[in-house]
């Protein structure tokens, strides 16, 4: 196996008396794929969000690429809170995220929804930016689309925006939260073949998906889980024979 | 005027006089929140009448009467109306038709948003299990309106109670016009007004709160399919 | 001559003119002093009640109950008179009736920046903070921009209704277009003249600005997703104020 590039130690989150992740072990190498299924409200969404401190973690810590990151809160030291705050930005920067209702940013064209984070976050010139924007958008098919708004752009053009805008900052993983999940149907395959040629170019994924084809034919590991932990995890091979009672009859339920 | 003395005892003192004023303030709402009632509901249907001048002249009288200054009909009502056609308007008279005219404007919307927030497939429906026109409308697009219409209309009532303070300005013996008279014999103004703006908070604050305990009961065991 | 017997004696209107004219500059300059500061009072207030401080929520939730509970008129007389005597603060007449809009369209104002603040969807925040944005940076380039086309048609009918309220601010003598009208009226003994012109004046500009916001709402709705929802863009009956 190549170098480790994420791990997630005891990762645990609760909403109140609710627990939503619980004892959560991943280690994921450089260039994996690692899809996530489970039945919906196991939270697999959450892990995504819990990686890039989106929603943090109230247990347990994330290590991206040797830096350990642990959510810190002070119900009085709002100075520390404002500090560990202005932290995560560069843990996010590093990290590509693509949401199930695709969240581009409507007030702004297609290309503008790119160059935000390559100027703000990256630092680089409008003019660069623009550039970068615009490969980006032309590989996924986008060369046209480029001052669209949002609005006049279909499910499927607006997910490929937001895979371009994710893209554009160079992230050293990218998480997919059930992308294709809000789609029509006949634009999933193409969202889907997108995610395919990334894999094959071989960047690292965590991808929360519906989608089984895919997931057993694209993914290095499948994470099975159920209630807030994960059940198992092994080779599409080995989940497709695993005896694990509650993943058989996922998957039973689904492959039929 | 340093060393300012504050004298709240005016307050309790003149507690009975401003509890008089507040009286007065609320039937000279109550009584303009009637009108408004009454003028909102011949508005809204004029808006709704089949014939196109109707419409028009009803949309023109309600953007007329909500354009226009409350304190500015006031005016025009007491002193400009009764003078030019010699009616003898009491002050309480005038602050009535004042509030009744700018809240009959905002009743007017009132009544027309509740009524087309219903589902037009209700009526359809309704229409459709053979009801008469009106008998769809009185049992089942009504009731449903209703919901939306009363915590609306508390809400005007609100607005016209505020409103109603500026009738002291003509002479009604309100809770501000005691407030005013208190506060020139015993120069204590910050006293007075802070207690008769503490009052209408209070007041203001527990009718909100009032609509919004009857908009959770209208709204109780009500599922849109 | 004697215009005693015209129904409506257009004369006198004629001779104050320019103090007519001149009263209505000084309502127009009230009204939008008044909700240039209540904007900036408002966010403020808004972005404090959204604040993650139960202490910043509270102060900012009893403001907002404050003053959208007095009404206009005592709060205008409680800054004019009741200050000057209790504190030993005097504000001139002008600025008196500015600080009293601008602190009561606030009070309504922030509930309206509040809500267009929460109507931008959770995901954009979340899509904004995936990107590697800082919090200022979210808010600053994603989540006001868009609350921003929301609160447009409110703000602009708070614009409207601070026209209306400016006329109250005659009881404390500012000279604007009512306060003009009542000297006026009494001088020529012509209220009916008087009093139906300055309602004139006043319903010329609701109606202009009126028509100004729903301009800007449909240039707005052109390419926002986020406007649609607030274009229906209906008055809140609650402002009967003036």
């Amino acid at each position: 196996m190549s170098e480790t590039l994420l791990q997630l130690r005891n990762v645990g989150k609760r909403f109140g008396d609710h627990v939503v992740l619980k004892d959560i072990n991943l280690d994921i190498a450089k260039g994996e794929v690692v899809c996530v299924i489970g039945p919906s409200g196991s939270g697999k969404s959450t892990l995504l969000r819990c990686i890039n401190f989106i929603a943090p973690p109230e247990e347990g810590e994330v290590i991206f690429e040797g830096r350990t990151w642990k959510r810190f809160h002070s119900a009085f030291n709002f100075i520390a809170n404002r500090k560990y705050e202005a932290k995560l930005p560069t843990l996010r920067a590093e990290i590509g995220m693509v949401f199930q209702h695709f969240n581009v940013f409507p007030h702004m064209t297609a290309i503008e929804n790119v160059v935000l984070g390559l100027t703000k976050v990256r630092g680089n010139t409008r003019n660069v930016a623009r550039e970068i924007a615009e490969r980006s958008l032309r590989q996924v098919g986008l060369g046209d689309k480029l001052d669209q708004y949002p609005e006049k752009l279909s499910g499927g053009q607006k997910q490929r925006v937001a895979i371009a805008r994710a893209l554009a900052l160079n992230p050293k993983v990218m998480l997919f939260d059930e992308v294709t999940s809000a789609l029509d149907p006949e634009l999933v395959t193409g969202i889907l073949d997108e995610m395919r040629r990334l894999a094959s170019d071989g960047m690292t994924m965590v991808v929360v998906t519906h989608e089984m084809n895919f997931a057993f034919q694209v993914a290095t590991r499948i994470v099975f889980m159920d209630a807030g932990r994960i059940v198992t995890i092994g080779t599409p091979e080995e989940i497709r024979n695993t005896t694990e009672p509650r993943a058989r009859a996922f998957l039973s339920s689904i492959l039929g | 005027m340093d060393g300012y003395q504050y004298n709240w005892n005016v307050v309790w003192q003149s507690l009975p006089e401003l509890r008089q004023g507040l009286i007065i303030t609320l039937q000279v709402s109550i009584m303009g929140m009637s009108l408004a009632i009454v003028f909102g509901l011949l508005c809204a249907i004029g808006r709704l009448s089949q014939y196109g001048y109707i419409r028009k002249f009803s949309v023109a009288v309600i953007d007329f009467s909500r354009s226009i200054p409350l304190f500015v009909l006031l005016f025009w009502v007491y002193y400009g109306l009764s003078l030019k056609f010699s009616i003898n308007l009491t002050a309480f008279q005038a602050g009535a038709i004042a509030l009744g005219i700018t809240g009959g404007a905002y009743m007017a919307e009132v009544f027309r948003g509740g009524i087309n927030a219903v589902d037009f497939g209700q009526r359809e429906a309704a229409l459709a299990i053979g009801l008469t026109q009106s008998k769809a409308f009185n049992l089942v697009v009504l009731p449903q309106a209703i919901r939306i219409i009363v915590p609306q209309a508390v809400n005007v009532y609100v607005g016209l109670l505020k409103g109603a303070t500026i009738v002291s300005v003509i002479g009604v013996a309100d809770m501000i016009y005691v407030a005013q008279y208190i506060s020139l014999n015993s120069f204590t103004p910050f006293e007075m007004y802070s207690a008769v703006g503490v009052a209408f908070i209070a007041l203001t604050v527990s009718i909100a709160g009032l609509a919004f305990l009857l908009e959770a009961k209208l709204n109780k065991g009500r599922s849109r399919g | 001559m004697d215009n005693s017997q015209l129904f409506f004696d257009f004369a006198p209107i004629w001779q104050a003119r320019t103090l007519l004219l001149e009263g209505f500059g000084i309502a127009m300059f009230s009204a939008v002093a008044g909700i240039f500061f209540a904007i900036l009072l408002g966010l403020i207030v808004a972005l404090m009640r959204l604040s993650r401080y139960r202490a910043l929520r509270a102060i900012a939730f009893t403001y907002t109950q404050l003053f959208r509970g007095v009404p206009l008129y005592v709060l205008v007389l409680w800054i004019y008179f009741g200050l000057v005597y209790a504190v030993g603060i005097d504000i001139p007449r002008i600025p008196s009736g500015i600080i009293a809009l601008a602190l009561l369209n606030s009070g309504y104002l922030s509930e309206t920046f509040r809500s267009g603040i929460l109507a931008v969807e959770k995901g954009q925040r979340e899509a904004g903070e995936a990107l590697g944005l800082r919090p200022w940076q979210v808010s600053r380039f994603i989540v006001l921009p868009q609350a921003g086309r929301i609160v447009v048609p409110p703000t602009g009918n708070q614009f409207v209704d601070a026209i209306k309220d400016s006329a109250i601010l005659s009881i404390i003598g500012v000279p604007e277009l009512m306060k003009v009208a009542q000297e006026q009226a009494n001088m020529y003994y012509r209220p009916f003249e008087f009093y139906t012109v300055a309602g004139l004046l006043y319903l010329i500009a609701v109606i202009i600005v009126s028509k100004g916001i729903s301009k800007l709402e449909q240039r707005l709705a052109r390419f926002s997703r986020a406007s649609k929802e607030a274009s229906s863009g209906e008055r809140r009956p609650s402002e009967v104020g003036g």
